[in-house]
């Protein structure tokens, strides 16, 4: 009797811990569809234009039936729904995907520039909320329309577009051509007021469009060289003074993430190029580790690249003369000369010592811009130097008062670069073709 | 492979008697019977006379004759109960007593009954017990001694279990042939049969039915002589068995390559052999009303803590049961918690692994037929340990329990882990190999909970059948038939392949468990742990894990926690989840409190500094010196 009651009361436990338990939503991973990529556009009539992309796991996995090469219409299923919020239109999706739409395993939000000028706020907070949504994923603005840049976008290499897109924002962060931009992150920076948001800038390479254009009726061969012949676009100073969709490139995926979009609080103020981003990275203290090129000071029309990293923390000084603030940055940079044109003898001390002169002159040149165009053209403290501002305050209360997107354009921004040369590649001496008399 | 081999000595059993039950000494409670062996009849030697009598049939039955009165009250002591159950006794009853035949089966039984003078009559006696009529394999076989007068004599024995060609040469030749001894002066053949004819090495005196039995049913050869009411056994023991053969289950690649067989005799040499210290215990006790099968209690007097062995004991002689024949039934018997799943002994076949454990402090219990001996108490951790990780050096050691326990791991949480993540928390899986999951699913018609299920159930099934299928065939069919069952089971979309692999690698940690028992605890584990996941995901995994820890955590395997030395924590050498250096183990394990807790002094390697240091040379030198100084008178 002892037992039965002893059995029963067991049995009803776990049946609570059963039934309460709450994990319930049992489904079959084939159940569900994936949805790797949402893309947000501006509509007519203050609309909202929602494209999913939603990845085909047989064409990817590459199973028995699939087979399909890195063509984006058999990998992916992309749809786009009109209507006023985001999530409202997911059960609409359902009426025409047949498996459940899972937001699990989102890799990016493209965000059409149209829309992020007028603001994110709204969709921003709709989406966080939402359990299925991850902060993790990335934040991309598209020059044009999210859905140009989702149904454009046809990797190569990589079977799944939303990896596709995961892989090149995390090879930018190597290359310090486009900030890290997280869904959370622009969350903390749309709300601070210590620092502006920086997102990651897409765009469709127009001349690579056309050149695929082409290519249903033309000779592949021809047509490239005609494109050679005609010139890709106009090369700047630098080789990553672009912003997406204008880089002189062709081949490939016509999608390229390049540069970046600036915010002063949710909303999209203007772009700056990679080499710019760059300058914010060195500044922010951010930067990880790129290659830098300048033009060689012993001959002209030549060029030395260098690859560099920070040799210490980034040194910024922020302090108050009443309402004016000073910033001195000293940006300390080392690295290792890789590749150059010239002919001279880079081991020499002193010859790379004017390379390192040279090299530290530009970038202070080029960080000095872009403090210059935060402060005139955007408004915008995208070097998170409010976040030392706000160390000199000691209340919220004096934080707030102290209203320091009033006060960054006023600030007087002053940053020094040091740079030291370690190494000098794998050559002692550059290949001397026009000194024959030198060399026996 | 099979040679003839003789068993152990049949008197240890008594004279483990006499030790185990002196508290009750002092209240000696002579049977009717045993007047008659103090003031025997004319003719036979008094009590007094047998200790010296007794010389030639070896040591132990001297010690054996001496101790023969209180040690027969001691035997008769209701601990080692000879009387059947009622209703076994039904079943297997003696033949039912009838007028005509005064010595029955209930006599038998009745430890008191000694034997008489007449021969004939103890004959007919012991002939009614064996069933000499339809017992095919109970000779009797009578003959003269050629003395003046002829004597008339019997001897009895179990073909099968005695050596014929002993018999003929060491017992009947002498008896029959060159007999012709003078015993006019003392008339006393018994004495002179003892002393000068019978050239076996153990020979005992019984007087009474009931220890000349048993000593027959063990392969004795009982001689009976006209006159006397006391029979002789000599030990003729020898029967077929198997030879010391390769371990089957605990095989390892660096180490001794014996196992135990089914002999219990050469079982206990094997381990003696590797302990040749006098200080090992082997204590015979009986289990099993109708086997009466001898269980050899091991340990090391000194060492092992003897509230150990007194609980070890309590157990097997408490142990009441008709048939215990092997370690593995005696094992249920004596273990703690039948209902956990656990095992809560450990059982070996290896004799180095025994030899080794009983070195530091635990007890060891081997069965006769049993070629698998029993170590308790078990710890978790010495469930995960093989003979192998001490043979090698200890980094591999280490390396082999670390994979160990990865495997431990793996074999009872994979497929509940896979279970939940696919069907709960998608969002864990890396994208890319979620998309091959659900492209490698979508073929197959069965949720991932019924393919879970019917994989893990086709591995038990090969793996029972592959028991089955007889010699060499087996081991290669199996594995086939996993192969193309999995190959067939994918093609025809009944499973999807990521599962083959989950199952396979599942099944492989479940081998790489070294104890047996414990890797079919694991396998039972795994359903549980599967249905947990199915119904409620990671949540009803964490239930099982905190569950299985808190029972483990509060079991007990002969007065030690089960997870000890790490929960509850205790002091060790580090030899459980890890193994460190042989010469860091300078303790035995704490939570088995053993005697002597020190295995090695701090500096085992004591040629190290010596040669190493020259100015620390000279200041071990001195302490040896003052230490050899204290030592001397």
């Amino acid at each position: 009797m002892y037992y039965t009651k002893l059995i029963l009361v067991v049995a009803l436990l776990s049946l609570c811990t059963v039934t309460t338990g709450g994990c319930w939503g049992r489904t079959e991973v084939d159940d569900l569809a994936f949805v790797t990529a949402i893309g947000l556009d501006r509509g007519e009539d203050n609309s909202l234009y929602l494209t999913l992309q939603v990845t085909v796991p047989r064409a990817v996995a590459g199973g028995e039936g699939g087979g399909g090469g890195g063509n984006n219409n058999k990998t992916s299923l992309i749809t786009t729904m009109r209507g006023k919020s985001i999530l409202g239109l997911i059960d609409l999706a359902n009426t025409f995907i047949d498996r459940r739409l899972s937001f699990v395993h989102g890799k990016v939000l493209i965000i059409g520039e149209e829309l992020a000028r007028e603001g994110l706020t709204p969709y921003i907070s709709e989406l966080v909320r939402f359990h299925e949504i991850r902060r993790t994923m990335f934040l991309i603005i598209a020059k044009g329309t999210a859905r140009e840049f989702i149904t454009k976008n046809k990797p190569v290499l990589e079977q799944n577009p939303a990896k596709d897109l995961e892989m090149l924002t995390l090879a930018g962060e190597k290359t310090g051509l486009i900030p890290t931009s997280h869904i959370h992150r622009f969350l903390v920076e749309m709300q601070s007021l210590g620092e502006e948001s920086l997102v990651i800038l897409a765009g469709v390479n127009e001349r690579e469009q056309s050149k695929q254009e082409n290519e249903s009726n033309e000779n592949k061969y021809e047509d490239n060289d005609n494109i050679l012949h005609s010139g890709l676009s106009p090369i700047t100073k630098s080789d990553t003074h672009y912003i997406a969709g204008s880089s002189p490139s062709v081949g490939g995926n016509p999608v390229e993430l390049l540069g970046a979009a600036v915010f002063r609080k949710d909303k999209m103020v203007g772009e700056i190029t990679g080499e710019e981003m760059r300058y914010v990275l060195y500044l922010k203290g951010a930067f990880k580790q790129g290659i830098t090129i300048i033009e060689d000071p012993f001959a002209d029309g030549k060029f030395i690249a260098a690859d560099l990293r920070f040799g210490r923390p980034v040194q910024i000084r922020l302090t108050r003369n009443g309402s004016k603030f000073h910033i001195k940055i000293l940006i300390t940079l080392e690295g290792g000369l890789i590749g150059s044109q010239g002919e001279e003898d880079y081991t020499n001390p002193g010859i790379l010592k004017v390379i390192e002169r040279q090299l530290s002159t530009e970038i202070e040149k080029g960080c000095n811009n872009i403090i210059e165009k935060a402060q005139t053209l955007f408004l915008a403290d995208i070097f998170a130097f409010g976040n030392k501002a706000r160390r000199l305050t000691t209340t919220w209360q004096e934080w707030l008062d102290l209203n320091w997107p009033e006060k960054f354009p006023y600030a007087e921004i002053e940053a020094s670069v040091k740079i030291e040369l370690r190494r000098t590649g794998l050559l002692f001496r550059s290949p001397q073709t026009t000194a024959d008399s030198n060399n026996p | 492979m099979i040679t003839p081999m003789r068993s152990i000595p049949y008197y240890s059993s008594h004279i483990n008697e006499s030790d185990n039950s002196s508290e009750s000494e002092s209240g000696v409670c002579y049977s009717p019977f045993y007047s008659r062996i103090l003031d025997p009849p004319r003719g036979i030697p008094k009590l007094s006379d047998i200790q010296t009598i007794h010389t030639s049939g070896g040591d132990k039955p001297q010690m054996r004759s001496t101790n023969m009165g209180p040690r027969k009250k001691r035997k008769y002591s209701p601990r080692v109960n000879w009387v059947l159950p009622k209703k076994i006794k039904k079943s297997f009853s003696f033949r039912s007593p009838s007028k005509d035949s005064p010595p029955n089966g209930e006599e038998y039984n009745n430890e008191t009954t000694t034997l008489s003078k007449n021969i004939d009559e103890n004959l007919e006696t012991l002939k009614h017990i064996l069933h000499y009529e339809i017992n095919s394999d109970v000779i009797v076989r009578t003959f003269d001694i050629p003395t003046v007068p002829k004597v008339k004599a019997a001897i009895l024995f179990i073909d099968g279990l005695v050596a014929g060609d002993l018999i003929n040469l060491a017992i009947l030749q002498p008896l029959m042939l060159i007999a012709n001894l003078d015993t006019s002066e003392t008339k006393d053949h018994l004495n002179q049969v003892k002393r000068r004819l019978l050239p076996g090495n153990q020979v005992v005196e019984q007087d009474n039915y009931r220890a000349a039995i048993e000593d027959i049913l063990s392969g004795v050869t009982c001689l009976l002589i006209e006159g006397y009411d006391i029979a002789l056994t000599i030990d003729t023991r020898s029967w077929e068995h198997r030879s010391i053969d390769k371990p089957s289950s605990e095989m390892v690649v660096r180490g001794p390559q014996e196992a135990f067989n089914e002999t219990l005799k050469s079982n206990l040499a094997l381990i003696r052999r590797r302990m040749q210290t006098p200080d090992l215990i082997i204590e015979i006790l009986k289990v099993g009303t109708l086997s009466r099968t001898d269980c050899a209690l091991l340990y090391i007097e000194g060492l092992t803590n003897p509230q150990l062995v007194r609980e070890a004991k309590r157990r097997i002689t408490r142990t009441e049961s008709d048939h215990i024949q092997d370690t593995g039934i005696l094992e249920q018997f004596i273990e703690d918690k039948p209902y956990v799943l656990a095992p809560q002994t450990l059982s070996t076949e290896r004799p180095d692994r025994m030899a080794a454990f009983l070195a530091e402090g635990y007890v060891g219990i081997m069965l006769d037929g049993s070629p698998f001996g029993l170590i308790l108490p078990a710890t978790f951790w010495s469930l995960l340990q093989s003979a192998e990780d001490y043979f090698l050096r200890w980094p591999f050691g280490a390396f082999l329990r670390i994979i160990r326990v990865l495997a431990l791991v793996l074999a009872i949480l994979l497929p509940a882990i896979y279970l939940a993540l696919t069907n709960y928390h998608p969002e864990m899986i890396p994208t890319d190999l979620l998309l091959s999951i659900t492209a490698s699913r979508e073929r197959v018609p069965f949720p991932t909970i019924v393919e879970v299920l019917i994989m893990e159930l086709s591995i038990e099934l090969i793996r029972e059948a592959g028991i089955r299928i007889p010699g060499v065939i087996g081991s290669t069919l199996g594995i086939v038939g996993a192969l193309i069952l999995g190959q067939a089971a994918v093609a025809a979309s009944i499973v999807s392949p990521i599962l083959v692999v989950i199952v396979a690698i599942t099944a492989l940690g479940a081998f790489a468990v070294p104890n047996f028992n414990m890797a079919f605890a694991i396998r039972i584990y795994r359903f549980i742990y599967i249905i947990l996941a199915a119904v409620l995901g990671f949540y009803g995994v964490a239930i099982g894990v905190f569950t299985q820890l808190m029972v483990y955590v509060n079991l007990n395997s002969f007065g030690v926690p089960y997870m000890s030395p790490v929960a509850p924590y205790t002091k060790s050498s580090g030899d459980a989840l890890f193994r460190y250096p042989l010469w860091k183990l300078e303790i035995r394990p704490f939570f088995l409190k053993p005697q002597q807790i020190k295995r090695q002094p701090l500096i085992s390697r004591r040629w190290s500094k010596h040669e190493n240091k020259n100015n620390k040379n000279d200041k071990l030198k001195d302490n040896d010196e003052k230490i050899t100084n204290k030592m001397k008178p």
